[in-house]
């Protein structure tokens, strides 16, 4: 047996010894203090060897040939949560997964105090999830959606995924369902990893935005706004200092046109679901509209349905983004010492280009209480190469690759 | 071996009956001011999106723990769905600091304890079970 083969015959065993594990109960009874957690174990198989398969930008290396590769999608969260009131809670949540150093060190992703000014007005400051789309906030949740992952296509270009802030939410009944509309504020604090080992922090971004939803019976009606501010660092600083050095007027505004520093992005988004008994279905797109060349605006969007039969519910999805692709020239000869400024442009500008769609078809099978077992196979066409949502590579790859995934998901 | 069989059959007879034969009462403290909901409402009020009562109290929601044939029963009546979805459901609200689930309680009578002694309380039993204690604001037919 190969090392694939091994390894997921391995994940199959332990996803046939998880129902015997007594799991806790995912439950509240009237404590104050509760402790709750969840997880994801597995991960996909890239049958491609030629570029590296990853779930979001956050992610340095991906997977490619070579075995299941488990660092894309295990993770592990606990979450403490403490009530001492029905108007006040304080919740802690630390995650551990693949991170943009290559560790797994774990973050503190959610630190919040929650006050209830009412029943439905709710304020919440302190460390909050990312809720620039419908379920951004809780991607980490493998147990809470039915896919392996969330479509990467949508999900993978979101370079934040907390803020340290504040965010307001009020609800009122309208009809037979419920009004809600949220506002948040905050600063991004992660990290992500560059090319060759380089690594851009996000400290000093702003972000603020808001979304008003209609959830009735079994529909939910969504639209959203965020703004985004990043912060005064540079990643393409040593090429962008080179442009400007030269002298020539072309280079020194197309270093301006693709410096990321202080620059804005504005995301609106649209998503209707449709939930009705043993029937999900989803449909999301957004415009991500950008001030730099170096992450270029970009439109994407995905169609989620599965349909529950017993304890499996198979589900197909169909995913797609397509971003600008700047073309542009720096004005210098390409001869030295200006061909490598000319290279190193080319490069960064093709680095954040991404024009991919994604057909999936998987199944999610609820074989035991709070723990889900999932396999899924993507294939994918990348019109790029390379890509935002590549990692290296090869320059003969045809962009086309299929992944299979397994994975279990628990919460207790 | 027919005796077995028939006794298997016989059971699953009346389990099936004892499931059609009971309705699912919503029940609430007779202290509430709530006279009656409609099943939207009661959608709202278990899925925690609705986080008040008509009266404008902050709703205590009150769940029957883990596999148990009511609390299974409620869901599908309620909303056609399973209880791994249901806990999936929660999970991503509950992970993502936007509510808890209702509080989990063993047995029926513990419903009927915390709803007779809270005023906001609002649970659900087999109708068959409800006293004088409580008061029906809404019936689940099989």
């Amino acid at each position: 047996m190969d090392r694939f083969s091994t390894r997921f015959f391995i994940s199959i065993l332990i996803g046939f010894w998880f129902p015997s594990v007594v799991l806790a109960e995912f439950s509240l009874g009237n404590e104050t203090l509760f402790l709750n957690g969840f997880g994801t174990l597995g991960g996909p198989y890239n049958f491609d060897d030629r570029a590296g398969f990853i779930r979001d930008i956050s992610q340095p290396k991906g997977a490619r040939g070579d075995g299941v590769d488990w660092s894309i999608d295990s993770r592990l969260g606990l979450q403490g949560t403490w009530k001492p009131r029905e108007d006040f809670e304080s919740t802690l949540q630390l995650v551990s997964k693949y991170r943009y150093d290559g560790s797994y060190r774990p973050e503190i992703t959610w630190a919040f105090l929650k006050y209830a000014i009412s029943p439905n007005v709710q304020i919440r400051a302190g460390r909050l999830g990312a809720d620039l789309y419908l379920q951004a906030d809780s991607r980490d949740i493998g147990y809470a959606y039915l896919w392996v992952r969330p479509p990467v296509d949508y999900f993978g270009r979101l370079f934040a995924s907390y803020l340290d802030g504040v965010d307001f939410v009020a609800a009122r009944e309208l009809g037979e369902g419920m009004l809600r509309g949220k506002l948040y504020a905050g600063q991004a604090r992660e990290t992500l990893p560059g090319d060759g080992g380089s690594e851009y922090s996000l400290d000093g971004t702003t972000v603020m935005g808001g979304h008003l939803e209609y959830q009735h019976l079994h529909w939910l009606v969504r639209i959203s706004y965020g703004a985004i501010r990043l912060g005064d660092e540079d990643p393409l600083e040593p090429l962008l200092s080179a442009l400007q050095s030269t002298g020539i007027p072309q280079a020194s505004a197309l270093a301006q046109e693709m410096s990321l520093a202080e620059k804005r992005f504005n995301f609106f988004g649209a998503g209707i679901a449709y939930d009705e008994g043993p029937l999900q279905s989803q449909l999301m797109v957004s415009r991500l509209s950008s001030e730099s060349l170096t992450y270029p605006s970009s439109t994407a969007g995905y169609l989620s349905v599965g349909y529950r039969i017993g304890q499996w519910t198979p589900y197909l999805v169909y995913s797609r983004i397509k971003s600008e692709h700047p073309q542009r020239t720096t004005g210098l000869p390409d001869i030295s010492p200006f061909d490598a400024i000319n290279a190193g442009v080319s490069q960064a500008l093709l680095a954040g280009q991404a024009d991919q769609e994604t057909f999936s078809l998987g199944a999610r099978y609820d074989f035991a209480r709070n723990v889900d077992f999932k396999l899924q196979l993507d294939w994918i066409h990348s019109r790029d190469n390379p890509s935002l949502l590549w990692i290296d590579p090869e320059s003969d790859w045809d962009g086309r690759s299929a992944v299979l995934s397994a994975t279990l998901d628990f919460i207790f | 071996m027919w005796i077995r069989v028939g006794g298997l059959l016989g059971f699953m007879l009346s389990a099936s009956l004892t499931a059609g034969a009971d309705d699912l009462a919503v029940i609430v403290n007779s202290q509430s001011g709530v006279e009656q909901l409609t099943k939207a409402e009661v959608i709202n009020l278990f899925l925690g999106r609705q986080k008040k009562l008509p009266s404008g109290a902050t709703a205590l929601t009150v769940d029957l723990a883990g596999p148990n044939a009511e609390k299974q029963q409620f869901y599908a009546r309620l909303v056609n769905k399973e209880l791994a979805e249901i806990n999936s459901y929660w999970a991503r609200l509950f992970f993502s600091g936007q509510g808890s689930p209702p509080r989990q309680v063993e047995a029926s009578e513990e419903v009927l304890d915390i709803v007779e002694n809270n005023k906001s309380a609002i649970g659900y039993v087999e109708q068959a079970k409800v006293d004088s204690r409580v008061k029906i604001v809404y019936i689940l037919k099989d």
